[in-house]
């Protein structure tokens, strides 16, 4: 499903990254498919799940260190 | 054409034939020659015209006591102008580098460890040293750390020195330590292994942390550490996995994948800042490496890791878990030096296009 995700999302000037992890908040341990942004994109719809599996939007503009 | 189009036309052409003439000869002390606004006081022919940038404004006496000749007063159709210039290459601390600190990530390491400061010899920059590999096919000793800091370019060749501390710690010709072998970059993972030329010895340790016991892949939740050249130690844990990332490198987007994400660990503001691309996250209990450290963001604090596993089987390298004391091969200063001058070549040349 990342991978489908990906082949959707990857070409998004926004999205920085795409990955498996903990959704916001953390504390509540949700793990699902992460979309990183930058910014806050308008014209950005990602469904709250797919075949079961949920889906977040989280905040990462990342630059090499 | 109209007749001042003309006459600056001219005017190039003659520069480009005279500056020769003038910057390489030391009877002069001209140091720029250029078409511009002369500085002429009570002057009333503002038009362009052919300049000398000399160091100091000195009288026709004082040129004769010190044995310098004057610039011509008339070149062709173009009364001359003599301007004050003395310049110097902005370029970060070429002339005068800065000096190592004496201790911490940025100082000069023998024996060399993880953590510490490394650059490309050409490159005013610095990033951290990973740590110790070997070559699964030839068992040579070599540093491992991302491919933006041990090369950097993409058409850049095998051979190109490595200094440690990194040019932008104060590393000098004497500190080159490696010579850059393969990168990884067309498995979309940015990292690069260099072979050690055996003047300083590296070692598996981390810098304030200890030696790396293997390598592991990374879970979710795992709390793990680094020793970096600009943060120092920082503990984080990691919060995505199985990431494919698009950053900007220079002017190119491109993808990375197998990228992990880390974030502080509870009550920890800070997990890395620029200039500690590659270091080694590694498991904070079992000290098993699980990624080589790449990327971050500020806003929110956060750190991107490339996994561990997959940057050593796209390197074919391993990590070394024992602590060699000597490097595989010593190779004689001399050879370190004849690679010095083609590296200041480079430089120059470089800097001769920007000046164009």
């Amino acid at each position: 499903m990342r991978d489908r995700l990906i082949a959707r999302l990857s070409t998004h000037p926004a999205v920085t990254n795409i990955d498996i992890g903990l959704l916001d908040p953390p504390e509540a341990g949700v793990i699902g498919v992460r979309i990183h942004v930058r910014g806050k994109p308008d014209d950005l719809s990602v469904p709250a799940e797919i075949d079961g599996i949920p889906v977040g939007i989280v905040r990462g503009d990342y630059r090499l260190q | 054409m109209n007749d001042d189009r003309l006459r600056a036309a001219r005017a190039r052409l003659l520069v480009r034939r005279l500056a020769p003439m003038f910057l390489y000869n030391p009877a002069y002390r001209v140091n720029v020659v250029d078409f511009g606004i002369p500085i002429r006081a009570g002057s009333t022919d503002e038009r362009p015209t052919i300049r000398f940038h000399v160091p100091r404004k000195l009288s026709r006496a004082q040129l004769e006591r010190a044995g310098i000749e004057a610039a011509p007063r008339q070149i062709g159709e173009f009364v001359t102008d003599v301007i004050e210039g003395a310049y110097v290459p902005h370029v970060w601390g070429w002339w005068h580098p800065p000096k190592p600190p004496v201790s911490g990530p940025r100082a000069r390491h023998d024996p060399m460890r993880g953590g510490i400061s490394v650059s490309v010899a050409r490159d005013f920059s610095a990033g951290a040293l990973g740590g110790l590999v070997r070559d699964r096919a030839t068992g040579e000793l070599m540093i491992l750390s991302n491919w933006h800091v041990l090369a950097a370019e993409r058409w850049v060749s095998a051979g190109l020195p490595i200094c440690q501390p990194g040019r932008l710690d104060g590393g000098t010709p004497h500190d080159v330590v490696a010579t850059m072998t393969r990168h990884a970059m067309r498995q979309k993972i940015d990292a690069a292994v260099a072979a050690l030329t055996g003047d300083r010895p590296l070692i598996n340790e981390q810098l304030n942390i200890g030696p790396v016991s293997g390598v592991a892949l990374p879970r979710l939740g795992m709390r793990v550490t680094k020793s970096g050249r600009t943060t120092g130690v920082t503990e984080g844990i990691i919060t995505g996995v199985e990431g494919q990332a698009r950053l900007w490198y220079g002017s190119m987007q491109r993808a990375i994948e197998h990228v992990v994400t880390i974030v502080p660990a509870p009550g920890k503001r800070e997990v890395s800042a620029g200039g500690d691309s590659g270091s080694w996250w590694l498991d904070a209990e079992t000290r098993a490496a699980v990624g080589l450290h790449f990327a971050g963001s500020d806003n929110p604090e956060q750190a991107l890791a490339i996994e561990m596993l997959s940057v050593l089987d796209a390197l074919n390298v391993d990590i070394v878990t024992e602590r060699p004391t000597v490097t595989a091969r010593r190779r004689p200063e001399a050879v370190v030096r004849e690679t010095w001058p083609a590296v200041e070549r480079e430089m120059l040349a470089t800097l001769e296009t920007l000046a164009r």
